[in-house]
């Protein structure tokens, strides 16, 4: 990217990519910190202090089986960042070459992919995604596999759009002109321009992956215990509605803060990477 | 045009014809017809420089696409020192483009945004340089061609941005000049460009016009940059040839009304204040 | 006309010392640095200049329509009414219906959505409270004036339906909609066809000429203004640096910028290959002006005190047709 000190500067004055990133990035620590440890084990039941009000031992207090809703909360980060990094890898992997060969190719080819997306959009995900676990059995590979299914239509319908745009400009008339083929000019020129296009939409359907996986660990078809999941905190929540109203409130906030945290980078990240933006500088 | 000349032709065009099919305006119509281009036909001998003059929807810009081979033609030939430039493919129409390059209307336009100068102006020989030649050769070219167009070395490490309309034009004729091509198809090259930077690039083209006897396939509406560059010049009007000769002749004596038109219609083209 | 009775009570349009600041990542620059001129109705001056001359900023100043960052300070009085610093809402009133704009891209001006007598209309209803009905034949009668072929049927048309010079002429019904008195046209013909250019050209010179506007015209295009100016101004690095009566300005060209710009025109009479005149090195950035006089870098009569001390404006007092003065903004002018 020309000028990565210019683009930097603009990204750390702007302030929905700082909000965004350190949310993001907060998450990411967690993550990360959870692998090697939290408060307290997981797996560690302790009956006799379910359902405890935060204090200084549990600072969030614990669930209904006595597990620190702290060390829950840490640990179920890792399955959403790890379906939100999986998911839209399976878009970006499968979809955007789709997406930049329906452009490069454009004639049937283009049409077959495209009314293929459509086919695919015509799908509810989330209806989708629950009778594939149906079929296959509930499991966090096979909810990763169903909402990275749906994003591959997304990055190819954006793909292809951006790179109409890029194929519509003078400098891949001039390619041609060079004597390079459309895979290589699609390399060297089509996927570089329209690779921020492709960032922004990544961080949105990170977003969406997450929440997608929240609910389908909430229907019980994501995530199998005794693995954390913030959704499947947000079920069990449900049965303790009245004795302890707060259990729903902590897997709730961590889910929304993940999606806003990634939403406010997607715009921060949007308008920092506009070249229109960066000419007026 | 000259048919006195004893040579080949560099570019020979024979009766070629550009057939666009529109979108249907109704599911029960039949699609509409565009003719961009029909029955044009002219020679280009090496050296010379011939000037496309037209209005917008003339066919113009259509022309130069298929010369440069940038799209197929529905009739007619294009052929290129003899070879038919439609029917060869692959390595050997890359060879062939080696001779015939083209500078493109909008300098903002025609560079990657995300490229540096150096790759941009040697795209054309990226293909067939051997990896063992080496990016020093590759450089090296790079920097010649550079200095040519008068930019300095240092530019090959800067992007688009960093330069201005005409020196990004510079940097456009650098890459069209980098395979030592003996045509230039340049599409409205200075329309772009304020007065005094056009100025400028036109030498520059006029310049490198004589230093290696490059030959100008020159589009343009502008007729005064025409009569400049061109030795000849063809006009055209709704895709048909309506007048084509010596530059100096149309120039003076016009005989088709269009071709009048265009030259009463240039803004001030009396010259009596200069 | 008559007009000129009134040239004793206030002028149609005064700026005095307008100059306008806009930011970049360096710091304030100084795009406008002092224009000031005069003109009354019924008159034509036209604003002629490169990129970064200043000439489009200098109409969006008039207009108010500068980017909201932008500084300006000095004085444009439109008959008496001082319009540097007057508030949004009273500037609104003012634009459509004492001074008008024609832009550039008829396409990009016009709204793709809307019919073409519902854009003409648009003024009408804000300034003048006409109902839709009175709007729109008002806007036949304005399509019919500004020479639209079938115009009653193109009513109904929406832009794409029209071409370039026919939404041109749409342009210029929405300008003359509420009779301004000053009408702004900002290279109102560059994305034209030359043969059309004329037409639209002629047309503007005759409206202006028929309601006693006045009417400011820029353009990049010398030749233009030859035919179609009674006054020009010649614009460099944000400053006026000459003007006068444009026959006067055709046939004695006195600062060095503007024999550049004269000389660095291709034109047919020149044989083939002639190499032309061209202006050494290149517009500077905004803020890599000379504080002295915005053209001393490139210009081959400069001396040192011409890049420290910004160039008073002389009046050339062998030459001015008429009312007119040949102003010229440099030290070291000569005749050729």
């Amino acid at each position: 990217m020309p000028n990565k000190n210019a683009v930097w500067q603009r990204a750390l004055r702007h302030p929905s990519f700082v909000a965004g990133g350190a949310m993001v990035l907060l998450m990411v620590l967690c993550a990360v910190l959870s692998l090697f440890w939290s408060p307290y084990p997981v797996g560690d039941i302790d009956i006799p202090n379910k359902l405890a009000s935060p204090s200084a031992a549990h600072w969030l207090g614990t669930d209904s089986l006595g597990r620190d809703i702290g060390s829950l909360l840490l640990v179920g980060s890792q399955n959403s960042l790890l379906v939100g990094f999986i998911a839209v890898g399976i878009g970006l992997g499968l979809g955007v070459p789709l997406g930049l060969l329906a452009s490069a190719r454009r004639g049937w080819v283009e049409e077959v992919i495209m009314r293929a997306s459509d086919f695919t959009f015509a799908f509810p995900a989330l209806l989708s995604a629950i009778m594939l676990t149906a079929i296959y059995g509930p499991g966090l590979v096979v909810s990763i596999v169903a909402i990275g299914i749906f994003n591959i239509p997304v990055f190819a319908r954006i793909s292809r759009g951006a790179a109409n745009a890029v194929w519509a400009r003078d400098y891949t008339a001039a390619a041609r002109a060079a004597g390079k083929g459309p895979l290589a000019i699609t390399l060297a020129h089509v996927l570089p321009n329209i690779a921020s296009v492709l960032i922004v939409q990544a961080t949105i359907q990170f977003a969406i992956a997450i929440l997608a996986e929240a609910a389908l660990s909430y229907l019980g078809l994501g995530t199998q215990p005794p693995q954390p999941s913030w959704g499947r905190m947000l079920n069990e929540a449900q049965s303790q509605m009245f004795q302890a109203p707060m259990l729903a409130v902590y897997p709730g906030a961590a889910i929304a803060l993940a999606v806003l945290g990634l939403n406010l980078l997607g715009d921060g990240l949007r308008d920092v990477l506009d070249p229109r933006l960066a000419r007026q500088r | 045009m000259n048919e006195t000349s004893t040579s080949a032709p560099l570019l020979e065009v024979k009766h070629l014809g550009r057939r666009f099919v529109l979108p249907r305006a109704g599911l029960f119509q039949p699609a509409g017809v565009l003719q961009a281009l029909s029955d044009v036909s002219f020679s280009l001998q090496p050296g010379k420089s011939l000037g496309i003059v037209g209005e917008s929807g003339s066919g113009k810009s259509t022309l130069a696409r298929l010369v440069m081979a940038l799209d197929r033609p529905t009739e007619g030939q294009v052929f290129f020192n003899g070879t038919d430039v439609h029917q060869t493919h692959g390595q050997a129409l890359r060879q062939l483009r080696s001779g015939f390059q083209m500078v493109f209307q909008d300098p903002y336009g025609s560079l990657d945004p995300r490229q540096k100068v150096l790759a941009i102006v040697t795209e054309p020989i990226q293909s067939w340089l051997k990896p063992a030649d080496g990016r020093s050769e590759l450089r090296d070219r790079a920097a010649q061609a550079l200095s040519e167009v008068g930019l300095r070395t240092a530019d090959l490490d800067k992007y688009p941005h960093e330069f201005s309309g005409g020196q990004r034009q510079r940097i456009a004729i650098a890459r069209a000049l980098i395979t030592r091509p003996a045509l230039i198809v340049a599409d409205e090259p200075v329309s772009a460009l304020d007065v005094s930077v056009q100025a400028q690039v036109l030498n520059l083209m006029m310049d490198l016009q004589d230093r290696y006897d490059l030959s100008y396939l020159l589009v343009s509406h502008d007729l005064a940059v025409v009569n400049l560059m061109c030795d000849d010049v063809l006009v055209l009007q709704s895709g048909r040839v309506v007048e084509q000769g010596p530059a100096s002749q149309i120039f003076e004596q016009a005989e088709h009304p269009y071709t009048r038109a265009l030259l009463a219609a240039v803004p001030g083209h009396r010259e009596d204040f200069f | 006309m008559n007009m000129r009775d009134l040239s004793s009570a206030k002028p149609l349009l005064q700026v005095d010392d307008l100059r306008v600041s806009l930011p970049t990542a360096r710091g304030w620059a100084p795009a406008l640095r002092g224009v000031s001129w005069r003109m009354e109705r019924g008159q034509t001056v036209g604003l002629i200049g490169e990129s970064g001359s200043g000439k489009s900023l200098t109409a969006l100043a008039l207009m108010g329509l500068l980017p909201e960052r932008a500084r300006v300070s000095g004085s444009i009085m439109l008959q008496g009414q001082e319009l540097v610093g007057l508030p949004e809402p009273q500037l609104c009133q003012l634009r459509g219906a004492r001074m008008a704009m024609v832009f550039q891209e008829p396409m990009t001006a016009l709204n793709p959505l809307h019919p073409i007598w519902k854009q003409i209309a648009e003024p009408l209803r804000l300034h003048q409270h006409m109902s839709a009905s009175d709007a729109k034949a008002r806007a036949l009668q304005l399509l019919e004036r500004v020479q639209l072929p079938r115009a009653r049927e193109r009513l109904d048309a929406y832009p794409h339906e029209l071409s370039g010079g026919q939404r041109q002429r749409v342009m210029i019904s929405i300008a003359l909609a509420c009779s301004p008195d000053l009408l702004i046209a900002d290279e109102p013909t560059t994305a034209l066809d030359v043969t059309v250019q004329k037409e639209v050209l002629s047309l503007i010179k005759q409206l202006v000429h028929e309601d006693g506007m006045g009417l400011l015209l820029i353009s990049h295009d010398l030749g233009l203004m030859q035919d179609q100016v009674d006054r020009v101004m010649v614009m460099y690095g944000g400053a006026v640096v000459e003007s006068a009566a444009t026959p006067d300005l055709f046939a004695h060209r006195a600062h060095p910028y503007t024999r550049g710009l004269f000389a660095a025109r291709p034109r047919l009479g020149l044989a083939r290959g002639t190499r032309l005149t061209t202006i050494p090195g290149s517009v500077p950035e905004l803020m890599d002006f000379p504080a002295g006089c915005a053209f001393a870098d490139r210009c081959s009569l400069a001396v040192d005190e011409c890049r420290q001390t910004p160039p008073q404006a002389q009046s050339m007092a062998s030459h001015g047709a008429g009312e007119t003065p040949h102003v010229v903004s440099c030290p070291r002018w000569r005749l050729p």
